[in-house]
């Protein structure tokens, strides 16, 4: 069309040779050939910024990763060892005496962690009960609920591990095959999902977690106001625009182009 | 001697040769990195479309007739998509697409796509959706089509929009489909009906904060409704899959979805959580729109309706959408019940072999008789034109208040 004819060779590039168009550039001997534009050299700075930095991400993760790799290729040649049938009858003792051991001492942090956090907690009295409310006995009494309420957390812990555990342990023992391992590992998973999800239904739809979601909510919505406010005093004492202001003047101006472009597209 | 010859292999050490789990998730590993650095790109929305009507951010579009489905007595199928993400759900991939589904079953598909909501819209109402973008949407379908009633299928949110505008205007809908749509808000089947109750929610002291509602702010309320899914077992399932090509392919595209929310002006939320979530206004036929002083009467439900329920979905639990049945006056009344969840109904291959022939056959059944012979037929096997679908008298479209309230705020 004609239209898109004459715009094109209108942003066609000089004929003219370069020392010719230097000619016709401002006098001053330092100004650039081109207008400063900060925008465009702000972007170009970016993009070269965000193309370098991406090859040297990608580099680090690649790097990570076979470090990972290694790593992780030595310790599955250890469970291999374990799991080997060969080896298994002699090396399960030795894994049981180590799993055992390991059970030992997970109870023994489980109770560190219990008291612990029982410590740290007794000063947010108020919002710990509010959360751990809708598992307690509504007749406890204070110092009751705060032991069950810490003896949950440290059950939580260490049943989780404990009973993961426990199932690959037992698939260890002789006569059980890696496929057995497998299976008790899909069945443990199961049972955890499930019980997670009756947890989550439990805990998500109790009176002591709505109530507190519908305060956390409402105390974050002041928090947004008072920063907004600020924002718009701000604006106020300086006669600037506020970012909000901003942000609706920019789209309304990119609306604006995309009208015209649209009405542009239709007349074609 | 027993040492002389090699032992025979054990069934076990075979197995573990071939089998190997430890190999196996080894190997999945490695294909993770590679996968985590290089993902295979996607596509969405793929089915060929013209821009039927584009009104402020609104765009109608209507899909093209496939190659080898008569262009002739086609029934009109508006779908209504919720305010929440984009609607090229409902045209995931080609096979896992309900357009798709409906075209080749010989319905003439539109589809509205609400775009992306900027600081302009922020002040739009339920109203400006309701008796705005879709009453407009439904006139330009019922002009293209040259029906003088349309079908419409809602889904989610849009579910309700569609209740809403044909309970206002029953002449202009021959048949009603309710897809996952909170009609009852009456149930504790949801967290987030749970929730809505919570003291201290004001979802009117919400826009109010935000003007806009971000996306973030409904993909985390979304993302604890199954955190152990959103946040573990589908990046396991992933893991052990990444040798299926499809499966990644989709696992992908429902990732772009998922991340691809948009923002909800304040008001259409405030007003849809107060008069809906936290009163269930709608059910006891107390909703009037704000700006609009007539009450909605679900009694006016006349035509031909169904639910359509995923028995799994836990954002609209089933009987959030079936219970309407009980009030409205409809004589056709048909639910459709499907082992799956919200997002399932309109992705899953189940869905699309067993779902939507029954609803496409459905909606036939209901038109036979009633469809004019069109004259006009459109070129068949035309290239996919998936987000950037080629406007078509978008110029003549009726403006709506928000669209005038919008122009007056340009510079």
């Amino acid at each position: 069309m004609p239209r898109t004819k004459k715009s094109k060779s209108a942003t066609r590039a000089p004929t003219a040779p370069p020392t010719e168009s230097r000619e016709e550039a401002p006098r001053a001997p330092s100004a650039p050939s081109t207008p400063h534009a900060p925008l465009e050299e702000g972007i170009e700075l970016w993009t070269r910024f965000a193309r370098e930095t991406g090859e040297t991400v990608t580099e680090f993760l690649r790097r990570f990763g076979e470090e990972q790799q290694k790593s992780y290729e030595s310790w599955v040649a250890s469970v291999n060892d374990a799991t080997r049938t060969t080896s298994r009858d002699r090396e399960t003792q030795e894994v049981q005496t180590r799993l055992e051991e390991w059970n030992r001492r997970a109870e023994e942090i489980g109770a560190r962690v219990r008291d612990a956090f029982q410590t740290a907690a007794s000063p947010q009295k108020e919002l710990f009960e509010t959360w751990t409310r809708p598992f307690l006995p509504k007749e406890a009494t204070a110092d009751q609920k705060a032991r069950e309420a810490t003896e949950l957390v440290q059950k939580l812990w260490t049943g989780l591990f404990t009973d993961v555990s426990r199932r690959f342990y037992d698939s260890l023992r002789s006569g059980k095959g890696v496929e057995e391992l497998v299976k008790v590992q899909e069945e443990s998973l199961k049972e955890f999902t499930d019980s997670f999800q009756k947890l989550t239904q439990l805990y998500y739809t109790s009176p002591g977690f709505v109530n507190m979601f519908g305060r956390t909510l409402d105390a974050s919505l002041d928090l947004q106001k008072a920063v907004r406010d600020g924002d718009d005093t701000v604006s106020r004492l300086t006669g600037l625009p506020s970012r909000r202001e901003i942000t609706e003047l920019n789209q309304a101006v990119k609306d604006l182009s995309q009208k015209v472009a649209r009405l542009n597209n239709e007349r074609a | 001697m027993a040492t002389a010859v090699p032992p025979p292999t054990t069934r076990e050490e075979e197995t573990s040769s071939t089998t190997d789990p430890v190999s196996e998730f080894n190997e999945r590993l490695r294909k993770a990195w590679d996968f985590a650095l290089r993902p295979p790109k996607v596509e969405v929305g793929q089915t060929p479309a013209d821009v039927l009507l584009h009104e402020g951010r609104m765009r109608l579009l209507h899909y093209r007739c496939p190659p080898g489905v008569s262009a002739e007595n086609r029934p009109p199928v508006l779908c209504v998509y919720a305010l929440i993400n984009k609607p090229y759900i409902m045209d995931l991939q080609p096979g896992l697409s309900v357009v798709e589904s409906l075209l080749a079953r010989g319905l003439d598909v539109y589809l509205i796509d609400w775009g992306t909501p900027n600081e302009l819209d922020k002040d739009l109402t339920l109203n400006d959706y309701v008796n705005g973008y879709v009453a407009h949407a439904v006139e330009a379908a019922k002009r293209e089509s040259g029906e003088e009633k349309v079908h419409i299928l809602g889904y989610c949110m849009g579910g309700t929009f569609s209740a809403m505008y044909t309970a206002l205007n029953p002449e202009n809908v021959r048949t009603l489909a309710l897809m996952a749509a909170p009609l009852d808000f009456e149930t504790t089947s949801s967290y987030l009906n749970v929730w809505a109750h919570a003291p201290g929610f004001d979802a009117w002291k919400i826009a109010r904060t935000f003007g806009l509602i971000p996306p973030d702010f409904f993909n985390s309320a979304f993302g604890m409704l199954d955190p152990l899914r959103t946040g573990y077992l589908k990046f396991k399932d992933l893991l052990e899959r990444l040798d299926d090509r499809p499966f990644v392919e989709n696992f992908l595209r429902m990732e772009r979805w998922t991340n691809d929310g948009i923002p909800m002006a304040g008001p259409t939320y405030a007003e849809f959580i107060d008069k809906g979530y936290q009163r269930n206004l709608l059910i006891k036929g107390a909703w009037a729109l704000d700006g609009d002083e007539r009450k909605i009467d679900l009694k006016n439900l006349s035509m031909p309706l169904a639910t359509i329920v995923g028995l799994k979905d836990n954002l609209v639990p089933a009987e959030s959408t079936e219970r309407v049945l009980g009030y409205v006056t409809s004589k056709d009344t048909t639910k459709f019940q499907f082992p799956g969840g919200h997002i399932g109904l309109s992705v899953s291959r189940r869905a699309h072999g067993e779902l939507w022939p029954r609803y496409a056959d459905w909606v036939l059944a209901r038109s036979r008789g009633q469809v004019r012979t069109r004259g006009a037929t459109k070129a068949p096997g035309a290239a996919a034109e998936p987000e950037g679908a080629r406007p078509r008298g978008g110029a003549g479209a009726r403006p709506t208040r928000a669209r005038r309230r919008g122009a007056r705020k340009n510079p």
